[in-house]
């Protein structure tokens, strides 16, 4: 049945309050919603503790990456180093241009990696951070609806409709990138795998007394292996859009149409010792 | 209840509302070009590699920090700057890419000296397929 996590202030502690409340449950739950009000804001500990159980040595077929790895695949936060201010309609041109050339790098740079990452196999229908600069993602040359979607945000701020202003940005707009929407799409309109990438399927950006909020909707949520890692790099993917665009940040909104705490991948005894370390680590913290 | 920032303060800049942006143009940096590593040793491949990274640190074309040095006694590195770093050696020979991630070595993709090691296998294979067509 429908769940859902009462907001929070980091992503640890939502994250945490999800893998408790689907353990809790058996283990799955379809549509739980979680709300992360500061996204970007988390507890190291936490997270040290979902990494140290991932590095275990698991068999090779549960395909455990870092908090880090996963969160890269949303947004590679080692790739952009931006200016110390955000975007503004006033902005002179010598700042506008070094944002802009830090965007530039940010997707070039991602683009120049795009044949090496897609030589594991896992990618080789792209990761989701290529399907949002280079459309359908496994390709260098295909649509930017990143880049779209921030140019279509700067004219909304640049027009000071950032108040009460609940037009929504969709991210997985019409069926094909070439719409002229502004959105990003992750999934395609065809899509025939059932299970396996993409997990995440649509993103949704909501402008509201000035704050971009950011909506995420996976049709599997891999509560252990995913979840933490994609917290995060969706909120970098939210703070870069926000610095981008001019807005502050909002809040991060997922909605999970089905979860699950992976029992069949790690057995129920390990994920309650998991459960456990975490609730202590949120105590330590 | 101690909690902190997933990324570096400041990295995505203040909020709008408080962020004064500078007046001045100051040249933003590129992304640095490998050499054509085709007919490089070991000893210039870990040069250039490392020539690389040193570009992307100083001139700040990334997010890429320096890090402790690596036990093996080159720079350490993220796995992500590795793959640039595979990225960038590919172009320079004319490749779309040069290895497959997933059959490497992960602990290579920690340091530059581990990358140079993955460029100098990766042309030294496709040296020998040369030779043999």
């Amino acid at each position: 049945m429908s769940d859902f996590i009462a907001p929070m202030e980091s992503l640890s502690e939502v994250w945490s309050a999800a893998l408790n409340r689907v353990h809790d449950g058996g283990g799955r739950t379809v549509h739980l919603g979680m709300t992360v009000t500061q996204p970007g804001i988390e507890i190291a500990g936490i997270r040290s503790v979902l990494d140290g159980f991932l590095a275990e040595g698991w068999p090779k077929k549960v395909n455990t990456q870092s908090v880090d790895t996963v969160a890269s695949t949303i947004f590679p936060l080692d790739l952009y180093r931006p200016a110390s201010y955000s975007w503004a309609p006033d902005l002179n041109i010598g700042a506008q241009a070094q944002l802009d050339s830090a965007k530039s790098r940010l997707f070039d740079g991602y683009l120049s990696m795009l044949p090496t990452l897609t030589s594991v196999r896992a990618n080789n229908r792209g990761t989701y951070f290529s399907r949002m600069i280079s459309w359908p993602g496994n390709e260098v040359g295909g649509p930017n609806q990143l880049e779209r979607c921030v140019q279509a945000l700067r004219v909304r701020r640049n027009a000071g409709t950032f108040s009460n202003n609940l037009q929504d940005l969709d991210l997985a707009a019409d069926s094909q990138a070439e719409a002229q929407s502004g959105g990003l799409q992750l999934t395609k309109a065809d899509e025939s795998r059932i299970f396996g990438f993409p997990c995440l399927v649509h993103i949704s950006l909501t402008i509201y007394k000035g704050k971009l909020n950011l909506m995420a909707v996976y049709r599997h949520q891999y509560l252990v292996t995913k979840a933490y890692g994609n917290l995060l790099g969706l909120s970098y993917l939210q703070h870069f859009i926000a610095q981008q665009s001019g807005f502050e940040v909002g809040e991060l909104a997922v909605q999970a149409t089905f979860a699950d705490v992976q029992y069949s991948d790690f057995t129920k005894v390990n994920i309650k010792r998991l459960v456990a370390e975490v609730a202590e680590a949120r105590s330590c913290a | 209840m101690v909690i902190s920032l997933a990324f570096p303060p400041g990295l995505f800049g203040a909020p709008p509302s408080s962020a004064p942006a500078p007046d001045t143009l100051t040249v933003a940096p590129q992304l640095p070009v490998c050499a054509n590593l085709r007919g490089f040793n070991r000893a210039e491949i870990d040069a250039e590699i490392a020539r690389l990274h040193q570009q992307l640190v100083t001139n700040g074309v990334f997010a890429a920090t320096e890090l402790p040095m690596h036990e093996d006694g080159s720079a350490a590195i993220k796995s992500q700057i590795a793959v640039w770093l595979l990225g960038a050696a590919a172009a320079a020979v004319g490749k779309k890419k040069l290895v497959a991630l997933s059959k490497v070595n992960k602990q290579k993709l920690f340091s530059t000296a581990g990358v140079s090691g993955l460029i100098c296998e990766a042309l030294g294979s496709a040296r020998a397929a040369d030779s043999a067509a």
